[in-house]
C-alpha cells in the first residue's frame, strides 16, 4: 500500500499515472501488503481548495485508468475497487482486490453504498469540522478495556463504495 | 489513545480494522498528531511506502486532554 500526502492536483496525477500491480506469472495479484491499496492523506490548505466535484472526477479517472491498465495487461478475472473514508487517520482510502462478490477485509460492520457521495460527505464534513475546531478527538493517557474496544469496533458501521472492473469481449 | 513511554508514540484501537490492522498509530507533531502507521493486533507495523509531505491534521488546539 502507498500512502500519499496529496498537497496540489498534480499529486492526483501521480497516482492515476501509476497501473494496477500485478503478478504476470501467475496472472493473480501478489498477495502480499495489499499493492493496490492507497491512502490519501490532504494538507489543509489544499483540503481547503478542494471540492466534491474534483473527488468525484478524480475516482472517475481512476476507475478509467485501471481498467486500462487491466486491458493492457490482458487481466481476464474480475477485480473489485472499493473505498472508504478512515475517520481516524482522516484519509481516503481504496483498494483493488482479485475477484467479485469477495468478503471485503474489515473488522468491522460495513455498509455498501451506491455512490461515493456519502463517504465525500463524510469526510469534507469531518475533516472540516476538525480544520474549525469543532470536533474534538479525546485523549487520555491509558489504555482501554479490550473487551470494550473490541465490542466498539465489531459495531463501528463503515461505509464502503464497491464497484466491479470487469473486461469484456469488447476490450481484448 | 495510549501513549508508549519509549516511542512516545500515540496508539488507538483501530475502529474500521482493514486488512489485520488493529492499532492506528500516531506521531505528535510541532502542530498535532500525525498518522504514522497502521499495526497488527500484535503492534507490528503492517508496511507501506509514503509519498510527498507529511501532513499534520489533528492540531493540538483541537484535542481534548483528559486527565
Amino acid at each position: 500500500m502507498t500512502h500519499i500526502t496529496i498537497a496540489s492536483y498534480k499529486d492526483f496525477e501521480k497516482i492515476l499515472k501509476k497501473q494496477l500491480i500485478i503478478d504476470e506469472k501467475s496472472s493473480s495479484f501478489p498477495d502480499f501488503e495489499y499493492p493496490n491499496m492507497w491512502l490519501l492523506s490532504f494538507t489543509p490548505k489544499f483540503f481547503k481548495k478542494l471540492n466534491e466535484n474534483e473527488l468525484q472526477n478524480f475516482f472517475s479517472k481512476l476507475l478509467e485508468s485501471r481498467h486500462h491498465s487491466l486491458i493492457e495487461k490482458k487481466f481476464r478475472t474480475p477485480v473489485t475497487f472499493y473505498a472508504w473514508f478512515d475517520q481516524q487517520a482522516l484519509q481516503l482510502r481504496f483498494n483493488f482486490l482479485q475477484g467479485k462478490d469477495i468478503r471485503l477485509p474489515f473488522g468491522c460492520t460495513i455498509k455498501i453504498v451506491d455512490s461515493m457521495k456519502p463517504i465525500f460527505d463524510d469526510f469534507f464534513s469531518t475533516v472540516n469540522d476538525v480544520l474549525d475546531g469543532t470536533l474534538y478527538f479525546e485523549v487520555y493517557d491509558a489504555s482501554g478495556d479490550d473487551d470494550d474496544d473490541a465490542y466498539e469496533v465489531k459495531n463501528y458501521v463503515l461505509n464502503v463504495y464497491t464497484q466491479v472492473l470487469l473486461l469484456n469481449e469488447n476490450d481484448q | 489513545m495510549y501513549r508508549d513511554p519509549q516511542t512516545k508514540l500515540w496508539w488507538s484501537r483501530d475502529t474500521g480494522g482493514h486488512g489485520g490492522s488493529s492499532y492506528k498509530v500516531f506521531r505528535e507533531g510541532a502542530r498535532g498528531f500525525d498518522w504514522v502507521f497502521d499495526a497488527d493486533t500484535v503492534g507490528n507495523k503492517i508496511i507501506g511506502k509514503h509519498k510527498g509531505p507529511i501532513g499534520a491534521f489533528i492540531p493540538y488546539k483541537e484535542v481534548i486532554f483528559l486527565p
